[in-house]
């Protein structure tokens, strides 16, 4: 409660801007109620001292201490040599993986067109019987008389335990191409997926393939079908070789990509 | 603090520390002196001081320095108060009557009075930068009040 004993203290708070809410209320009605005190609270509320914004600290600039400037390293050329160093193992990183993409299309391809290039293969060594110059004259044939695939393979069973190993290798090597015969395909096994012939196939490419019968005598015909015969088990040889050799590989990440080399 | 905050501290409140200083001292180049040697102290206790603590701390040691340097000189001349035209009687400056009557009192009461008006601090706050507790500088505070209402109301009765 204000009262004349004590109204200095709240007006001297009130100055000091610490008198309460509710207590300057009191203060203002009392000083209405006695208006002779008005201009004292006046002279107490002017005794509040106004900061002159105008004086400032001239040269500010001389406190401040200096940021220290943060350290660039100068690469030079280095930066350079990086940035080389960067994209020629991104480069190398991009070929490989291309390589990678292609080697496998390639391996799928011929895989899948290994059947078909048998048979191609196949027939067009039959129509270079003459060149290759095997005789079945061991094998008895007679004139005329067709034989079933069956009869054709068990003879050529007899021929491959009659012949040597040497010959055999002979017999095919004698399959190797000349120049003016046409182009050898070499397909060799990739990875595990081992499907075809390991040696390479003479495709005569003057001579196209021709799916009808051939125009030959039947004496040549039992030829062909030995050599056919021969051939396949061959094929067959390589077949149950490879399928026992054991996949071994090794693989890495380039990125997201997994890339498996097997040998 | 870290440097960064050190010199916004600078740019924040050197003037306010100036204005603070020259009240009390009444002298500008010594009230250069007085917050360029606040800084430095700042700056050499930058580790132990936190950011938010940096302008009480300014205060302080403003404070002190600006006692000190009153203790050794004794009086104080304001430009401002020595340019009081008396030849305007109804028209004063209360500003500048302000100064000389502010000029009467003694270095702590006037230190005290220029921090609860041109900072704003709480008699809890004016009590940690002085060193005083909270009664005594609400005491002090009163008595200042009173000698300035004083002044004012003895130069409103000579005009």
């Amino acid at each position: 409660m204000v009262t004349f004993e004590n109204y200095e203290e709240y007006m001297m708070l009130y100055a000091d801007g610490e008198l309460p809410e509710a207590a300057i209320e009191k203060l203002l009605d009392f000083v209405a109620q006695h208006p002779e005190l008005k201009g004292e609270l006046n002279a107490y509320m002017s005794t509040r001292l106004q900061p002159e914004m105008e004086m400032v600290f001239a040269d500010k600039e001389s406190l401040l201490q200096p940021v220290p400037e943060k350290k660039i390293i100068a690469l030079g050329w280095i930066r350079y040599g990086l940035a080389a160093g960067l994209a020629l193992l991104i480069g190398i990183g991009v070929y490989r993986l291309g390589n990678s993409d292609k080697t496998t299309d390639h391996n799928i391809a011929v895989t899948k067109q290994a059947p078909a290039t048998q048979q191609i293969a196949a027939k067009a060594i039959i129509n270079q019987t003459d060149t290759v110059g095997i005789h079945p004259a061991t094998l008895a044939p007679h004139k005329n008389q067709i034989r079933k695939k069956q009869d054709v393979r068990k003879s050529m069973e007899n021929v491959g335990h009659m012949q040597k190993p040497q010959e055999r290798n002979n017999n095919i090597a004698t399959l190797r191409p000349s120049s003016d015969q046409g182009f050898a395909v070499n397909i060799k096994p990739y990875v595990s997926d081992i499907y075809t012939v390991a040696d390479p196939i003479i495709i005569d490419t003057k001579k196209p393939v021709k799916k009808s019968r051939l125009p030959v005598a039947d004496e040549s015909k039992e030829s062909m079908y030995v050599l056919g015969a021969a051939i396949s088990e061959r094929v067959q040889d390589v077949k149950n070789f490879t399928a026992n050799i054991k996949t071994t590989g090794m693989g890495f990440n380039i990125g997201s990509k997994e890339i498996k080399v097997n040998f | 603090m870290d440097i960064y905050s050190y010199n916004a501290c600078v740019q924040q409140w050197a003037d306010a520390l100036f204005r603070f200083a020259y009240k009390c001292t009444g002298h500008e180049e010594d009230a250069r002196d007085v917050v360029q040697g606040a800084f430095e102290v700042l700056w050499q206790k930058r580790d132990d001081v936190q950011k938010e603590k940096a302008k009480a701390f300014l205060f302080q040691v403003t404070y002190r320095q600006s006692v000190d340097n009153y203790r050794k000189k004794g009086k104080i001349v304001y430009k401002e108060a020595e340019q009081i035209d008396v030849a305007y009687p109804h028209n004063p400056d209360l500003k500048k009557i302000l100064d000389k009557a502010l000029a009467q009192l003694d270095e702590q009461a006037r230190a005290l009075v220029l921090l609860k008006d041109y900072e704003g601090y709480r008699y809890e706050e004016i009590a940690q930068i002085t060193g005083l507790n909270e009664a005594q500088v609400k005491v002090y505070l009163h008595r200042a009040r009173k000698i300035l209402k004083a002044y004012l109301v003895n130069v409103e009765n000579i005009i």
